[in-house]
């Protein structure tokens, strides 16, 4: 997109006016980082990231031939949704969350921190591992301003007709 | 009998059609809420899947839109999302079901088939 283009060349290489431009690392492509951002009341907030090389992801897809880009954004739109259902079921918490954000060829690394949990899952192709981080539940469970809403969460695979 | 599938997901939306396509549905695509609109208009699907979360136009955003503009097709929400709040706002945007992914293909092609046959 030429527009693109542009907004690179006019706008955010100026930042950078002391570097050189870098080679694409090929090398470093079948690394795939998924990540979905939360939020809610009372200064709750968060994200789930999960990691792997693609045929980790592979190892999980629902059928062949499946878009892993796709698949990556879906799995971490699919976890958000658990974490989600899990804070509201036990505490009643409302949770907003951002739209999967999927990176190919970085590799990313998380911080040990008392806020994170990681889960590291081997499959017949690769490793794939999950953090998640959720800030300020303490303060959430003193302040949180959820309203009352009637009836309960639906959780995985359930549904609801009306 | 036609069901349009609205998901911004490629793979969520190859699902679905595999579980339909098996089932005797013909199906239609769309990957946002506004194509999805559009699709409702130009194809007449006697049912609707659609994603909550996607770029442009939601999907419960999509429903209003539907229903505002005279459209009875009966909607289904297919997401990832089940607090109740979301469950309510849809159903006062007219939506007819909701199912919490990943879906259990025998589930959505029975609800489709109720909604289809009530329509």
């Amino acid at each position: 997109m030429a527009c693109l283009d542009t907004l690179m060349a006019d706008h955010l290489r100026p930042l950078f006016s002391g570097f050189r431009t870098a080679e694409a690392q090929d090398e470093a492509g079948d690394e795939i980082t998924a990540l979905v951002g939360f939020t809610g009341d009372g200064g709750l907030g968060g994200c789930i990231v999960i990691r792997g090389d693609k045929g980790a992801f592979m190892d999980s897809a629902p059928f062949l031939g499946v878009d892993v880009m796709d698949w990556a954004a879906e799995l971490a739109n699919l976890a958000a949704g658990r974490v989600k259902f899990g804070l509201f079921a036990a505490r009643r918490w409302t949770i907003k969350q951002t739209t999967p954000v999927v990176m190919r060829g970085a590799v990313v690394g998380v911080r040990p921190m008392p806020e994170v949990r990681e889960l590291s899952l081997c499959g017949p192709n690769g490793t794939l591992q999950v953090w998640v981080e959720l800030r300020g539940a303490e303060d959430a469970a003193v302040h949180a301003q959820t309203p009352e809403v009637e009836g309960d969460a639906l959780g995985a695979g359930e549904m609801m007709l009306f | 009998m036609k069901v349009l599938i609205v998901d911004d997901s490629s793979t969520v939306r190859q699902q679905v059609r595999m579980a339909l396509t098996n089932a005797g549905f013909d199906v239609v695509e769309a990957c946002d809420g506004a194509e999805g609109f559009e699709k409702v208009q130009s194809a007449a699907p006697s049912v609707v899947i659609c994603d909550v979360n996607m770029p442009r136009m939601n999907g419960i955003e999509m429903v209003e839109k539907i229903k505002a503009s005279g459209g009875s097709v009966p909607i289904v929400m297919l997401t990832t999302e089940g607090q109740p709040e979301l469950i309510q706002r849809a159903r006062a945007a007219g939506a007819k079901g909701w199912i919490v992914k990943p879906f259990k293909p025998e589930l959505l092609v029975g609800a489709v088939t109720k909604l289809g046959k009530a329509a």
